[in-house]
């Protein structure tokens, strides 16, 4: 909703950071650094997925999604209204990360079944 | 910054000081203003609230961060304005010591401190200035909100900067520098969140320069901004200074967005609402890393800390709770939140655009 394309300037780093694997000035600074750190996720207790590292997060057409930080919180819960990222309404829905759906009878058979 | 106003006698005579530092008769200077201080803090009925006490600490902290004009650089350091500071600071660190209610703590294991921190906020039910903001707010409440605000958020990040040095390798300095890193715009100017503040008030035609508006801000604001000061500067109280910055982001998703509702009710457009936009993605982030790392982080590390750090969180909420009731009196009785109030202004949105226009800040 508000990841603001009308932001201030986003791209427009004049010095190439060191490390820097290619001068593409409209890729941000985290994605050019070289051998930066694997993707790591925590899945905060009745929070977001906290993700840091290397990754990126695309459309289903592949298209970046905006993103202004290295370290970003995706919503799970889904009441965030700035989708994918956590707004913090998780806590006004005292989103509880612990609390688990018990699984139906037929399906938990069918599901050991297949299992063998 | 530039020099305020002084509100009473001490903080006439220290600034009348500090413009005349090494002048002849200083010495009997720093004695007169010893006596006048603990004369005054002996006679204050709130301290919280005494304008004059507040201005003189709130003057003597800025030493250590953008100075004031005029005055030397190396008074940051004079031992007798230490010794002055260190008076004010401490019938400050013991008002709150006194008066700011403290959970029971929990285990000093993350987890548990990240609990009882998010409770906290939580059970927060403090009088609330983002909803009043978010459907209520004239402009020109909308104006005085960010002068109100603008004596911290224009040094945004800095008094929990003091902590960096102070904390022991490990998770709760990285994640302190994790947090610190995005609040400074992550290596980009136009992105940090003392500057994009600044482009909010150019938005509603105020001036964005540091300290421009202190003589109208209210004893109990200094306040908020010296406890800061306080918690950061002072080694000792690292797990305060920790515990402060993870409440305060644990609190600032959600009113963000009332802010920044709030802004647009009035038809401001994205780049000056783009500040509260901002914090709620950005503090959403940060609220998980300071509970879990910083604070929670601290607390393993030092398991000493932990009653400071749940005693910096709970001054957070202890202050913004009395914040918020005399804003909210203020604004309900149809009066000025500010020492006095705005001149100038006719309070209307289209009078706002049309100043912010001139001042090149909207595109409405
Ligand atoms: S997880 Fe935070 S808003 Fe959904």
């Amino acid at each position: 909703m508000s990841v603001p394309a009308a932001g201030p300037a986003e791209h427009d780093d004049a010095m190439p950071e060191p490390g820097d694997v290619q001068a593409d000035a409209d890729t941000p600074a985290w994605e050019k650094r070289e051998g930066s750190a694997p993707a790591s996720i925590v899945a905060c207790p009745n929070g977001p997925l906290l993700i840091r590292g290397d990754f990126e997060i695309v459309t289903p057409d592949g298209i970046p999604v905006p993103r202004d930080r290295e370290t970003v919180a995706l919503c799970r819960c889904g009441g965030s209204a700035i989708k994918p990222y956590c707004d913090g309404t998780h806590k006004l829905m005292k989103f509880d990360t612990t609390r688990r759906r018990p699984v139906p009878e037929p399906a938990r058979r069918a599901a050991e079944e297949a299992a063998g | 910054m530039k020099i305020p106003a002084p509100r009473g006698r001490v903080s006439a005579t220290l600034i009348d000081l500090l413009q005349n530092r090494g002048g002849t008769g200083h010495a009997n200077a720093y004695g007169s203003l010893n006596l006048l201080v603990d004369e005054a803090l002996a006679a204050t009925a709130d301290l919280l609230r005494d304008e004059d006490l507040q201005l003189a600490l709130f003057c003597l902290y800025e030493l250590h961060y953008s100075g004031l004009d005029g005055v030397e650089d190396a008074a940051e350091w004079d031992p007798e304005l230490i010794r002055v500071r260190a008076r004010l600071e401490a019938a400050l660190e013991d008002v709150l010591r006194r008066t700011v209610p403290v959970p029971e703590l929990p285990s000093p294991e993350s987890e548990a401190v990240a609990k009882t921190l998010f409770d906290l906020a939580a059970n927060d039910d403090g009088p609330s200035v983002s909803r009043f903001v978010a459907s209520k707010a004239s402009v020109e409440q909308l104006r005085e909100f960010l002068i109100l605000r603008s004596v911290y958020q224009l040094k945004e990040a800095d008094p929990h900067s003091w902590a960096i040095p102070r904390l022991p390798v490990g998770r709760a300095k990285a994640a302190l520098i994790e947090i610190q890193a995005d609040e400074y715009g992550g290596g980009r100017v136009e992105r940090m969140h003392s500057k994009l503040f600044g482009t909010t008030m150019e938005g509603l035609g105020l001036d964005s320069s540091y300290g421009y508006y202190i003589d109208q801000v209210p004893a109990l604001t200094l306040a908020s901004s010296n406890a800061m000061s306080l918690f950061g500067l002072n080694r000792r109280l690292r797990g305060a200074i920790s515990g402060h910055l993870a409440a305060f982001e644990m609190t600032s998703s959600i009113p963000n967005a009332f802010y920044a509702r709030g802004f647009r009710r009035h038809g401001f457009s994205d780049d000056v609402t783009y500040y509260f936009d901002e914090h709620v993605e950005a503090d959403a982030v940060h609220e998980q890393i300071a509970a879990r790392d910083l604070a929670g982080g601290l607390a393993e590390a030092e398991p000493d800390l932990l009653a400071d750090v749940i005693f910096g969180a709970a001054t957070v909420l202890a202050i913004d709770a009395l914040l918020g009731e005399d804003q909210l009196k203020a604004w309900q009785a149809g009066e000025s939140a500010l020492l006095a109030p705005l001149p100038n202004c006719d309070g209307t949105a289209d009078a706002a655009l049309a100043t912010s226009a001139a001042a090149g800040g909207a595109t409405a």
